[in-house]
């Protein structure tokens, strides 16, 4: 009620306001008209499921049903702007206070009425839906699809939400960066022998299923000068699983794991196993969870170049010290949020 | 002549079990014909071929002079009406409904049946005494009334004949009896009749001709009186059946002698104690409702 | 039983019913639209005038919820009237489009379709093919096995639809995660929350000849479902007016799968229940068992889309009432199995 009344308020403050100045500016009104030539209201983009959308110049609020289109969003600056999203993080919360209150328009597809109420200047949504998108659009909210399956993806998405939310400035500081530290991590490791790489295979929410190569998990390792084993396993699923005799016989340097809320195992299980007290990767204790904990640094994103860097200085820490890795974390978080995180809240 | 049936043999191919051998009978407009014989002789199977139901493997049935085999089910269902055993349907349709089926074969493809069809179902359940259960449904009726439903069913079609498979099997004695009563009445309305029986006493209660089939499938036919012998009857039934006329029913009855007396050689020492009892079978056939 | 102006009555009662939930379906939901202006915005939609109130409340009113209110509608009839028909023409109550394996062998049939990235009218006729091969082959299994009951018939549908379930989980498997695998589970799942008006026009010439034609042969259903030897003995062709029967309720499954992808139980239920109303005559039941299932299947959806923050799958609602209520009918029947 509150609410409501102050904005009628503001409604009527704006009303006087322009009729002073209409008022008192008639006489140059059509002056003015003349000299700037009028501001484009709308854009078209296209998107990355190749459709054309008109989209305004200046969008006021986004809604999302799909994870991975979070990160984006919120690394661009524009969590403020969220007016309907499938699952608020304590991340989320955090960069975009504002996010506490926003309710939920789908999970995974798009509720459309519960998105017709929220009525979102721009819906963002994976492009391989085109189902959803187009049920969208059809309700007259601009539905932008994006692919972020693979790095060119990644930056490609970037860019064009930064089109998109109006923070192009933002999208290209953030692809630099994701760019320079791919860069920095390929040239830092590029002399190693394959014969002295280290091995890896990154495990997700079950014993035995493993990221294959096509996967983003895969291009961190290799992108941080590992080996990912599980590389050329064929499958078109995401998260095959290969079984944990296969795991023995690879027996990895490092086990990456996860860190899934309701995973089928914890790493402090795995250390307590006596089967698994032979692995490698064990003994040693190279085995941890990618931090995932508040930002998700193994998931399509600029942010996934923290992971690469994580990576790089677990497997190698006498090229890439600890202290770089804390520098470059920090940096990334000014850059993008314009603050700096605990390294204990963020779980690495 | 309605039908002409010539060297008929069937075979069930399954079991390579053949049933029917040679058979061959004509059946005149308005006659009526019992068939007996053994079980698994082939009784209901001459039914089923001489309905279509079933293709026999060698010989040839003729209705009104047609090859049956070239019939459609529609064609013979406007000549031939056939009572099957009764059974119960998967669905409790009011007896009205089910008689009104029987104007199938008089029915358009795709079309339904119109007042007139309702008439004539109505019409029959008059003609059977049965207008009382038109409302209930099928299902809830007692075996006797279904046998009914099912006769009327097959007046509706207005066929030349009907054929009834066993229609007195399941019924108690005073259903037996009615209808038997209801056959002989259509026979009298100009319908020919063909009716198979295990009861060679019902085939002697509706009289005309008799048809035997024998254990090899082979088939004698005649009238009643001169087909139906007490040495036939002990060949057929492998029993002894006495043929006795009854003064105080004005007809010859076929009952059993006394238990254990004329059919020891089936019969062993485990009915001796019966001996003083009067038989069953002796009381059961009262033809009280017969005129 | 039931006389004719008793079964009138009840009928226009159905459609009357239906009419009311139309409309309370049309005023509800997560956008918030008054049931005046929900009404104002349809009549004016209908009548061509310029809609009284914002472009999205029409656009939710005409663009989201008459579509899936038609589909609803068009799909809960065609599955019921399936279901009905099977059930005539096998003599069994205890059979359905989904019992029979009919609503899986299209799925997968759909499934075959969106792997071959065939869309729209391959969709409708390899989903009408893996219905119609399903339901041989449930029909086919008691034939090889000589048996003529019920019961085998029910094992039959059970060993085909678990054949059909496994022949699907291996299409998932070898599908495309990101773009094919989302859309077959949809199919599985059964959802009316992407229904738009020309996705249901294209299967409407199906539905429409189907009902039809089983709507005008359904007294003959009724022969039928005495048994072959009886219907043969009336004169009936029981191959072919059966095997048309069968085509036209697989069509009328095939298409309601492709709009909704499969809905279990509201063809097995449905009839009975609509066969409590008015009896087991098929000139009633047909008519009655569509407005039922009309209602039931909009009742369902209208519940899916506003019942909770995402929308819940319409066979998790569609059991939850079903199958209590056939273990209700078979103690309250004790239904002859054999």
């Amino acid at each position: 009620m509150k609410f409501k009344g102050m904005h009628k308020i503001s409604v009527l403050l704006i009303i006087l306001l322009m009729a002073t100045l209409f008022t008192g500016c008639s006489s140059n009104k059509a002056e003015q008209a003349s000299q700037t030539a009028p501001k484009p209201t709308t854009v078209t983009v296209t998107d990355m499921a190749g459709r054309d959308v008109v989209v305004p110049a200046e969008v006021k609020s986004v809604a999302l049903v799909w994870g991975p289109s979070t990160s984006f969003v919120l690394a661009l600056g524009k969590g403020d702007i969220i007016t309907g999203i499938n699952y608020k993080s304590d991340f989320a919360v955090k960069v975009a206070p504002n996010l506490a209150n926003v309710g939920s328009v789908g999970k995974g597809q798009a509720d459309l009425e519960a998105l017709a109420k929220v009525k979102p200047d721009v819906f963002i949504h994976k492009a391989t839906d085109t189902k959803s998108l187009d049920a969208v659009q059809a309700l007259g909210i601009p539905a932008i699809g994006i692919v972020a399956e693979t790095p060119e993806d990644l930056v490609k998405a970037t860019e064009l939400l930064g089109k998109v939310l109006g923070a192009e400035q933002k999208a290209t500081e953030l692809i630099a960066f994701y760019n320079e530290k791919n860069d920095f991590a390929k040239n830092l490791t590029k002399d190693i022998p394959a014969d002295q790489r280290k091995t890896v295979i990154v495990m997700g929410s079950e014993l035995g299923k493993v990221a294959h190569g096509e996967m983003l998990q895969s291009f961190l390792v290799e992108t941080a000068g590992g080996i990912n084993m599980a590389k050329d396993i064929q499958s078109k699923e995401i998260w095959p699983t290969v079984g944990t005799e296969q795991i023995f016989a690879w027996d990895p340097d490092f086990i990456f794991c996860e860190d899934y809320t309701g995973a089928a195992y914890t790493i402090d299980e795995l250390k307590k196993d006596s089967s698994f007290a032979n692995l490698k990767a064990i003994k040693n204790n190279k085995i941890a969870y990618i931090p995932a904990h508040q930002d998700l640094w193994d998931f399509p994103g600029v942010q996934s170049s923290l992971g690469t860097l994580w990576m790089l200085n677990q497997m190698y820490p006498e090229k890439y010290s600890e202290a770089d890795f804390i520098k470059d974390v920090n940096a990334f978080y000014t850059l993008a949020y314009g603050t700096t995180f605990d390294r204990e809240w963020l779980g690495y | 002549m309605i039908y002409e049936i010539n060297h008929l043999s069937f075979t069930y191919p399954q079991a390579n079990r053949s049933v029917l051998n040679d058979v061959s009978l004509t059946l005149a407009e308005g006659a009526i014909l019992s068939i007996l014989g053994p079980n698994g002789a082939g009784k209901s199977t001459l039914l089923n071929c001489m309905a279509g139901l079933l293709t026999p493997a060698y010989g040839e049935i003729k209705l009104y002079g047609k090859d049956l085999s070239t019939m459609t089910f529609r064609e013979i269902a406007q000549v031939v009406g056939y009572v099957q055993q009764i059974h119960s349907p998967a669905y409790g349709y009011s007896v009205l409904h089910f008689v009104t089926m029987g104007r199938a074969p008089r029915i358009p493809m795709f079309g339904r049946p119109g007042e007139a069809d309702k008439k004539a179902a109505w019409d029959a359940l008059e003609t059977l005494g049965i207008t009382h259960l038109a409302h209930k449904p099928y299902t809830e009726i007692s075996g006797g009334e279904m046998q009914k439903a099912v006769i009327a069913r097959a007046m509706v079609q207005e066929p030349r004949v009907i054929l009834f498979d066993e229609p007195t099997a399941h019924l108690d004695s005073g259903n037996q009896i009615r209808v038997l009563n209801i056959i002989r009445d259509m026979a009298e309305r100009g319908y020919s009749v063909v009716m198979t029986t295990h009861n060679p006493d019902h085939a002697l209660l509706l009289g005309g001709e008799v048809a035997i089939l024998g254990r090899d499938g082979r088939l004698q036919i005649g009238p009643c009186s001169e087909i139906i012998t007490e040495e036939l009857l002990l060949e057929i039934y492998n029993t002894r059946l006495c043929l006795i006329p009854v003064p105080e029913v004005s007809r010859v009855a076929c009952i059993p002698p006394r238990l254990n007396q004329g059919d020891q050689r089936t019969r062993g020492r485990m009915n001796v104690l019966r001996l003083v009892k009067p038989s069953p079978m002796s009381r059961s056939i009262r033809p009280a409702d017969y005129e | 039983m039931h006389s004719k102006w008793l079964v009138l009555s009840i009928n226009l009662f159905l459609l009357a019913a239906l009419a009311v939930c139309v409309v309370w379906s049309m005023c509800v939901g997560k956008y918030p639209i008054t049931p005046l202006e929900s009404l104002q915005i349809l009549y004016a939609n209908v009548f061509g005038l310029a809609a009284p109130t914002d472009q999205m409340a029409e656009k939710v009113v005409m663009g989201l919820r008459l579509p899936r209110i038609l589909a609803a509608v068009v799909i809960g009839a065609a599955l019921s009237m399936s279901g009905a028909t099977y059930q005539g023409i096998f003599k069994n109550p205890l059979v359905s489009p989904d019992f029979l394996g009919v609503s899986s062998g299209a799925c997968i049939g759909a499934a075959i379709a969106i792997l071959m990235s065939l869309s729209g009218t391959g969709i409708q006729i390899f989903a009408f093919c893996g219905g119609l091969l399903a339901v041989t082959i449930t029909v086919a299994i008691p034939r090889l096995l000589k048996s003529d009951s019920n019961i085998m018939l029910v094992l039959s549908g059970i060993i085909v639809g678990g054949l059909m379930g496994s022949l699907l989980g291996l299409l998932k498997y070898i599908a495309d995660p990101e773009t094919q695998l989302a859309s077959i589970v949809y199919w599985q799942m059964g959802s009316l929350s992407y229904v738009n008006l020309p996705t249901l026009g294209s299967v409407m010439p199906a539905i429409i000849v189907s009902t039809i034609i089983i709507l005008s042969m359904s007294w003959w259903i009724d022969v039928i479902s005495l048994g072959e030897r009886d219907a043969q003995t009336l004169g009936v062709n029981v191959r072919r007016t059966r095997n048309i029967a069968i085509l036209c309720s697989t069509l009328l499954t095939a298409s309601a799968v492709c709009v909704a992808g499969t809905i279990g139980w509201l063809g097995l239920v449905i009839p009975h229940f609509a066969r409590m109303l008015v009896g087991p005559e098929n000139t009633r039941l047909l008519p009655a068992a569509a407005l039922v299932g009309a209602i039931f299947l909009l009742l369902v959806d209208t519940a899916a889309r506003t019942i909770g923050s995402s929308e819940m799958p319409l066979s998790i609602l569609t059991g939850i009432i079903g199958a209590p209520f056939f273990a209700w009918l078979l103690y309250r029947r004790r239904m002859k199995l054999h």
